[in-house]
């Protein structure tokens, strides 16, 4: 499950089917536009899943997003990916929804289904029946997490973005991103002792 | 954590590591039982974590219509309210210069009667009394 972007040249290289959608979308073509966000609609629904921690929390982050990108499409100036771009406005989306929210798990205690369990004991692949199940476990996890923390692990482990796409998408320092990473994974870590011991 | 080495574990899984870094990484690892252990669990935290897949988008008619029929709303609701402002701010001009000039067209039917009456009534008669002539003449 990753964004698939290159992790180099991006500041240069606008996919081409994305330059010549924005081109016709900044020209005021409707349709244009909606070809454009199509593209990475399933993505961006599956990052506000996991950043907002409910399916229909997710779609109304999306929704937003998709607004937002609209408003801004005239100042968006092809620096980044089209996918980088719009992962910026969902994460800041799904901050100020989780704001309004104010609703954070308990760190503790967490009880895991088995697959998951095998998963981090070093089972080598989940049974594809388990899948459903291991998602559910993996969204209570993150959504312990500080929403800094949350922000970066849902980006780099279920986004697949490099680090400098992440600190695109977060407007922080490449250096940051290594380290807020670190700590997100220690926490991460701590939270998930009894099955990574 | 006591080796300082094991901090770059999760740059290493991230293939972030510069060239030369890795290969330094590498083979510190070979070495490090802590490093290897550390590796291995970020390893294992990933393959979790990254098993949580892709959710289903199950409205994938939500990408774009609804959000251009809002968008045409707001726009429409924002000309609607500057049409509405100018309006107002029309109509208050016209009542403020109305109100500092006052149009004599405006003056009521009766009222241009009544004065038009009193302008064109005879002088009131003289009263008979003597008294009350040299009072008015301002005799003493």
């Amino acid at each position: 499950m990753t964004l698939g972007m290159g992790q180099a040249g991006e500041r240069s290289a606008l996919d081409p089917a994305d330059a010549e959608a924005l081109r016709r979308a900044q020209g005021g073509d409707d349709a244009a536009f909606e070809e454009l966000v199509s593209r990475y609609a399933g993505e961006l629904y599956g990052l506000a899943f996991f950043l907002t921690g409910q399916a229909s929390d997710a779609e109304d982050v999306v929704q937003e997003t998709l607004l937002g990108a609209y408003e801004r499409l005239a100042a968006f100036e092809s620096r980044s990916s089209v996918k980088t771009w719009l992962s910026r406005i969902l994460v800041n989306q799904a901050a100020r929804h989780h704001r309004s929210q104010r609703v954070r798990k308990a760190a503790q205690p967490l009880q895991l289904t088995a697959a998951a369990a095998e998963l981090l004991q070093g089972a080598v692949a989940a049974s594809p029946a388990a899948a459903s199940e291991i998602r559910m476990d993996v969204l209570d996890v993150i959504q312990t997490l500080r929403p800094e923390y949350r922000e970066i692990v849902v980006l780099r482990e279920l986004q697949g973005l490099s680090y400098q796409q992440i600190a695109e998408v977060l407007s922080i320092p490449a250096g940051t991103v290594e380290s807020r990473l670190f700590r997100a994974r220690q926490d991460l870590k701590e939270l998930l002792k009894d099955y990574l011991a | 954590m006591g080796c300082e080495v094991c901090v770059k574990a999760g740059a290493y899984l991230d293939h972030e590591l510069p060239a030369r870094e890795r290969e330094a990484y590498e083979a510190h690892l070979s070495t490090c039982a802590e490093c290897a252990q550390e590796l291995a669990r970020l390893e294992r935290l990933s393959r979790f974590l990254s098993a949580a897949g892709t959710p289903e988008f199950s409205r994938p008619q939500l990408s774009w219509n609804p959000v251009v029929k809002r968008q045409k709303l707001v726009r429409f609701a924002e000309a609607l309210m500057a049409a509405a402002g100018l309006v107002m701010a029309v109509c208050g001009f016209c009542l403020l210069k109305s109100s500092a000039q006052p149009d004599s067209a405006t003056v009521a039917g009766w009222e241009r009667m009544a004065l038009t009456q009193q302008a064109e009534a005879p002088p009131a008669p003289e009263p008979e009394d003597p008294i009350a002539q040299a009072v008015l003449r301002g005799q003493p």
